[in-house]
């Protein structure tokens, strides 16, 4: 049929919306924690699905089409939107883990206690968006987006090593600031009952 | 290993994840039976990971956010169909190239045109002061070659009023195939259908008020899909009936109906893309659907997408009322 090149071309198009699309929402969600602005966080969305579509003869249907979304809408923002705006990383390692383990050995925290806290959602975002930049970003990948440690570090370009310490620094870092939190609400559930 | 000498610190986060082997969760796990520090940054470590997981809130999306993405790789296939049409692949890479060929190609021009005019002036200097014989002073016996070889851009020049009918230019422009480097122009094909309807250069080879009977005539003559014709009752228009139309170079369902004060509404439905349509249309969109318009002399042409099917309404009635016709009967494939 005289047609069959230009449905072949619109099955490329209805295939890239069925696999890429989906995942709009976690991309912006990310790429607004990323840029921390919502009209940035447009902009650099509707960057990121163009680009992969233009791409998208390069994509194996099948694989993570996720992770490769997430790699190209990460990549756009250190080259474009980094530049402007690199966020210090304020954080004293040693410092915030010298808290850590004081909180701990504190005996403050009871993790039986903080079964009971009802610690909210608006909470958790406020914390995470207090955290650095690459700190967060571990956060969401890992346990927002149930990334694996390797795609997520695929995504952010850096080896496995420094993800997983990312990601650890950046759990202890929400560790306290949620623990407040999570201690008051705790006490308050216990005591309640 | 339960060696109270030495703490874990990334492998507690290992187990917190899940990532260890059988025997690494094991040695860790008896390690934590007895390391109250380790034990303590271990939950920590998990609470923390739970409550982020269960409590985070994903926000929202912008409400345009989808559409304007779905517009922009609309704009990127008309992009990427337009540079196929006229700008071949190769140009970027071959261009240097080319242009050396291009400049080569002028420089042995000039030499030869150099030499020539050298040669002439230098045998026959008379030729400067000696007009020419005009064309139209050549004798009609020894016509005919001479003006075969004649450029046609200057039909003028000929005396010969035959030769003069050879180049009369095609009555009409619509009418022309498209070449592999231009595009049909849908719309005005599409505009002009409906004006031969009007004045009965197109005729309809079923006339009926009967949608289903109208759809099996689709279906009888091999139309390549099913064929919807719309039931306008509601809206007071009737069918009339159909035919099978050509549409560039595919075939069209093409079925009219009638309204109030004898106006004319055409639909013609063929397989194809909207990104074939020209640049120029406005865009409207209503229920996700994407309706490019366009206005061709007094009338409207409304085309949207259904699957791998174009359908088109066409009419001279108000634009607004044809956009709505067509945002009534639209359905979203």
């Amino acid at each position: 049929m005289a047609d069959s090149p230009t449905i072949g071309k619109k099955n490329t198009r209805a295939q890239f919306e069925a696999v890429a699309l989906p995942f709009m929402r976690s991309i912006y969600n990310t790429a607004l924690s990323l840029t921390r602005r919502p009209e940035d966080a447009n902009d650099l969305v509707q960057e990121t699905y163009l680009r992969a579509y233009r791409t998208f003869s390069n994509f194996t249907l099948g694989t993570n089409c996720k992770a490769w979304l997430f790699k190209i809408m990460y990549s756009i923002f250190v080259n474009k939107y980094h530049k402007d705006r690199r966020e210090p990383e304020s954080v004293s390692v040693e410092e915030m883990e010298e808290n850590f383990h004081r909180s701990l050995a504190g005996g403050e925290w009871d993790p039986y206690l903080a079964q009971d806290a009802r610690v909210m959602a608006t909470e958790v975002n406020q914390a995470l968006n207090r955290l650095p930049e690459s700190f967060r970003l571990a956060v969401l990948l890992v346990d927002v987006e149930e990334m694996s440690y390797e795609e997520a570090a695929a995504i952010l370009n850096c080896p496995l090593g420094t993800l997983r310490s990312r990601l650890f620094r950046a759990r202890k870092l929400l560790f306290l600031e949620l623990q407040p939190y999570a201690l008051k609400t705790g006490y308050l559930q216990r005591s309640q009952r | 290993m339960t060696d109270q000498t030495r703490h874990f610190k990334e492998e507690i986060q290992e187990l917190a994840d899940d990532r260890l082997s059988a025997a690494g969760r094991i040695e860790l796990e008896k390690h934590l039976e007895l390391c109250d520090e380790c034990r303590r940054e271990f939950e920590a470590l998990r609470w923390t990971k739970q409550i982020t997981r269960e409590k985070y809130v994903a926000e929202l999306l912008p409400a345009k956010l989808n559409e304007n993405i779905l517009a922009a790789l609309e704009l990127e296939d008309r992009k990427s169909r337009d540079n196929v049409l006229l700008t071949p692949n190769w140009w970027p890479r071959q261009r240097a190239s080319l242009a050396y060929v291009i400049l080569l190609l002028v420089a042995i021009a000039l030499v030869l045109s150099y030499f020539l005019l050298r040669g002439r002036l230098g045998t026959s200097p008379e030729l400067l002061s000696k007009p020419e014989q005009p064309i139209k002073q050549e004798s009609p016996s020894k016509s005919n070659e001479a003006k075969k070889s004649e450029p046609p851009t200057k039909p003028e020049l000929s005396p010969e009023p035959e030769l003069s009918k050879q180049v009369t230019p095609p009555k009409r422009k619509l009418q022309t195939r498209p070449t592999s480097f231009s595009r049909p122009d849908l719309p005005s094909e599409v505009a002009r259908d409906y004006r031969e309807y009007r004045t009965e250069k197109i005729r309809l080879t079923l006339t009926t008020a009967d949608v289903k009977e109208m759809e099996k005539f689709f279906s009888d003559e091999h139309i390549p899909f099913e064929t919807r014709v719309f039931d306008l009752g509601m809206m007071n228009y009737r069918l009339l009936g159909g035919r099978v139309n050509r549409l560039d170079t595919r075939k069209s369902a093409f079925f009219v109906y009638r309204g109030e004060g004898n106006a004319i509404l055409v639909c013609q439905m063929y397989l194809g893309a909207v990104r074939e349509l020209p640049a120029g249309a406005v865009l409207r969109e209503n229920k996700g659907i994407h309706f490019y318009i366009y206005r061709k002399k007094g009338l409207t042409v409304a085309f949207w997408q259904e699957g791998a099917v174009i359908c088109v309404l066409t009419s001279e009635i108000d634009s607004e009322q044809l956009i709505q016709l067509a945002f009534a009967k639209a359905i979203k494939v």
